[in-house]
């Protein structure tokens, strides 16, 4: 039974979800040191303590401050000091627990209560309650209880830090991370993102599609640098262009706008962009292209012949004033296709040392001219990560348009 | 129930002919009929859906279907299966949960799809990761999430090394891994050489296998040490060793119609390699047989010689002369 505190800490640290790791302590005592066991867990944020019972599934009773019952689990948090408590009434254990948390079977229990504070990192994670059914606790097992503990407090602890900071992190991802994309009646949509930090949803990569059917705008965007800190960038330029599109659709304008909002003296940060308004008019979709520092888009025919969009135009962010930026029109065909990139694809390193180039993208672009948008975007990724040595790439990212 | 079998073979028709034009309307059109007639969705997704993309595989195998071909179809079974499912999820009420995903390097997001459908239908809340999942988004959504179970799906010999590391990070965190698809074998021996908790040959026997499933795992222990270090060199030399095994081969491309299609001849070496790195990390052999007869068949249907992959074989074995698991499986 020695071995027991020894299994806890193996067993409990390799997972950061809170519940199970709080299931699992639970599993492991009842097999040998105890004959149930609940935890009672400190819940700061509303003042008491949350039960969970070996028994159960469901761990969501929460005990409230000011009751008899956390005035012995609040003595032994504060003491350090396990306590043990006769159970030979069926009245004993409200002492410890609320009532509305014994069971049947709970009532029915005479032996021994023994509690044990979990403390880590120097704040008190809550009290263990383990009990033994027609004995006692004698003292080499109150001894492993207590290393038990120990370990487990820091398991616990560590899950549950992990839950609130993931919990903040999933909030704000909520808005960072790339829309869902639905199609028009006319036009069909395709995107691919494949952030450069793997275990994050967003990164400094952003695309957009405002508007309707009859006249919409695309943009697909880079902040500089990586991770958490492009991607608050990237969200203020998402807020920024799609203010802009709400008075202006036009590549030019909002463009212009998104860098005045952006431009901060002193600042080093900058976006690139790349935007394309595609209008519906006579002959078909017609669209206007303009670009702040961004590879511009490629063209793709029915016909499987592909060509890059010729326009330029200077970052985003890093002059106060600009000229108007120069926007280029093209007209698209049905089955035709206008795929927007960011440079991860075309700077994806390659095993070789090479890069994966905008040569490559556009034959693959041409071999996959008949597919619908997310197909081709995903084809397109795929044949992207398939070369892509074992380091680290920047955020992938495509969006693509296609007339039905 | 009765009427609806006897008229399911005229749909399957309808919906290969749809597929096998790109006609993803009408594909679509006939899933809808099925599911608002009351077909079970496991029929549909099994029966309708993935019967005809098996015959996608092979059309792109005997040389019929170009791969852009193939892609545009998958895409079509992939949208349809991720209606079915979420038509599911609307009607079963769920108990547990369990986290999908298909390793990097495999790209055959379908079969995860289908499962996962086959699944909903018996009460598990299925969450899908994507085709080619990096391991670290995968321990993000266990410790984000804690599922019940994690499923392991790989269609392609290659992704099973990174099989492995999903289930190092699943059983690591105590979760229990089912493993499946055809990259797993015929039975169970490759999936718990690697780790895995239990092995499902198809979809519909993956929920009677989950059932059996602890609540916790101990982490998977380690690999044999000689397997890993000789399969960590197949992975840092690939280039050199396709490349000098082409040379020396002395096989030349044989000109095609479809672009996508070209290097073949290093594709079969690639997965040669794919295959003795499988072999090495299950201590299962049959992988290498098996890629062999299947390169056989992809390059007799382009009009290769028949003794191309002998050569390449032979070729390849003197790459790794002083690798002796792996000449001992290419012998």
């Amino acid at each position: 039974m020695t071995d027991l505190a020894t299994t806890v800490l193996s067993e409990l640290t390799g997972s950061l979800n809170s519940q199970r790791t709080i299931t699992r302590l639970l599993h492991l005592v009842t097999e040998d040191l105890c004959d149930r066991a609940l935890l009672a867990l400190v819940d700061t944020r509303r003042l008491g303590y949350l039960l969970a019972d070996s028994h159960t599934e469901t761990s969501d009773l929460t005990i409230p401050l000011g009751t008899p019952a956390t005035a012995t689990l609040e003595r032994v948090c504060a003491t350090g000091l396990a306590e043990a408590f006769p159970v030979t009434t069926a009245g004993a254990l409200a002492d410890v627990l609320p009532e509305l948390s014994v069971d049947a079977d709970l009532a029915a229990l005479r032996g021994e209560a023994l509690l044990v504070p979990l403390r880590a990192r120097g704040g008190d994670i809550g009290v263990l309650v383990l009990l033994r059914e027609g004995r006692l606790f004698d003292p080499e097992s109150t001894a492993v209880a207590r290393s038990v503990s120990d370990r487990a407090a820091v398991a616990v602890d560590s899950a549950r830090l992990y839950e609130e900071r993931a919990q903040v992190a999933s909030v704000l991802a909520e808005s960072l991370r790339p829309p869902a994309l639905r199609d028009f009646p006319h036009l069909s949509l395709g995107s691919c993102f494949r952030p450069s930090v793997e275990h994050l949803e967003f990164g400094g990569d952003f695309y957009d599609v405002y508007g309707t059917d009859e006249d919409c705008l695309l943009v697909l965007g880079d902040v500089c640098g990586k991770g958490v800190e492009a991607a608050v960038l990237n969200g203020r330029a998402r807020q920024s262009l799609r203010t802009a599109a709400l008075f202006n659709l036009a590549p030019a304008a909002v463009l212009r706008a998104l860098n005045q909002a952006l431009f901060e003296p002193g600042s080093t940060r900058f976006v690139t962009v790349a935007a394309a308004r595609v209008r519906e008019m006579e002959g078909g979709r017609h669209v206007e292209i303009a670009v702040a520092g961004h590879e511009p888009p490629l063209v793709i025919r029915a016909n499987g012949s592909v060509e890059q969009v010729g326009v330029s135009g200077p970052l985003s962010g890093v002059f106060p004033t600009l000229a108007p930026y120069d926007e280029v029109f093209t007209l698209l065909a049905p089955g035709d296709t206008l795929l927007l990139f960011s440079d991860g694809i075309t700077e994806a390193p390659g095993r070789d040392g090479t890069r994966y180039g905008l040569a490559r993208l556009t034959e693959v672009a041409g071999w996959y001219a008949g597919l619908e948008p997310s197909a081709l975007c995903q084809a397109v990724e795929q044949d992207v990560v398939d070369r892509i040595s074992g380091g680290g790439h920047d955020d992938i990212t495509l969006l693509a348009v296609r007339v039905r | 129930m009765t009427g609806l079998l006897e008229g399911l073979a005229p749909e399957v028709a309808r919906y290969e002919d749809a597929v096998a034009v790109g006609d993803s309307d009408t594909a679509a059109s006939v899933v809808r009929r099925l599911l608002a007639g009351g077909a079970d969705p496991t029929v549909v997704l099994l029966d309708v859906i993935a019967a005809v993309q098996r015959r996608v595989g092979e059309r792109w195998q005997s040389g019929e279907w170009s791969v852009p071909q193939e892609h545009a179809a998958t895409a079509v079974a992939v949208g349809l299966a991720d209606e079915v499912v979420r038509h599911v999820r609307s009607t079963v009420t769920p108990t547990r949960s369990l986290l999908m995903a298909c390793p990097e390097q495999e790209w055959h997001a379908l079969p995860a799809l289908l499962t996962a459908g086959v699944l909903a239908s018996h009460a598990w809340d299925v969450t899908v990761l994507g085709a080619a999942t990096p391991p670290g988004r995968l321990a993000t959504h266990l410790h984000d999430n804690g599922p019940d179970a994690t499923g392991v799906s790989c269609s392609v010999v290659r992704s099973l090394p990174a099989a492995r590391r999903f289930i190092e990070a699943s059983t690591a965190a105590g979760v229990p891994v089912l493993a499946g698809g055809p990259a797993f074998g015929p039975d169970e021996r490759r999936a718990l050489a690697l780790g895995a908790t239990g092995w499902a040959p198809d979809a519909r026997s993956a929920a009677a296998v989950l059932a059996g499933f602890p609540t916790f795992v101990p982490a998977a222990p380690a690999l044999d040490a000689d397997a890993i270090s000789e399969h960590a060199e197949l992975d840092r030399e690939r280039d050199r060793l396709v490349d000098e095994a082409v040379a020396l081969s002395g096989v030349e491309p044989v000109s095609t119609q479809d672009p996508a299609d070209s290097g073949l001849v290093r594709s079969v070496v690639e997965q040669l390699l794919h295959a003795l790195s499988g072999a090495l990390l299950t201590g299962d052999p049959r992988p290498v047989p098996e890629t062999v007869a299947w390169a056989s068949d992809v390059l007799g249907a382009r009009d290769y010689d028949p003794r191309s992959v002998g050569a390449l074989v032979d070729a390849l074995r003197q790459q790794v002369t002083h690798l002796p698991r792996c000449a001992a499986l290419l012998a």
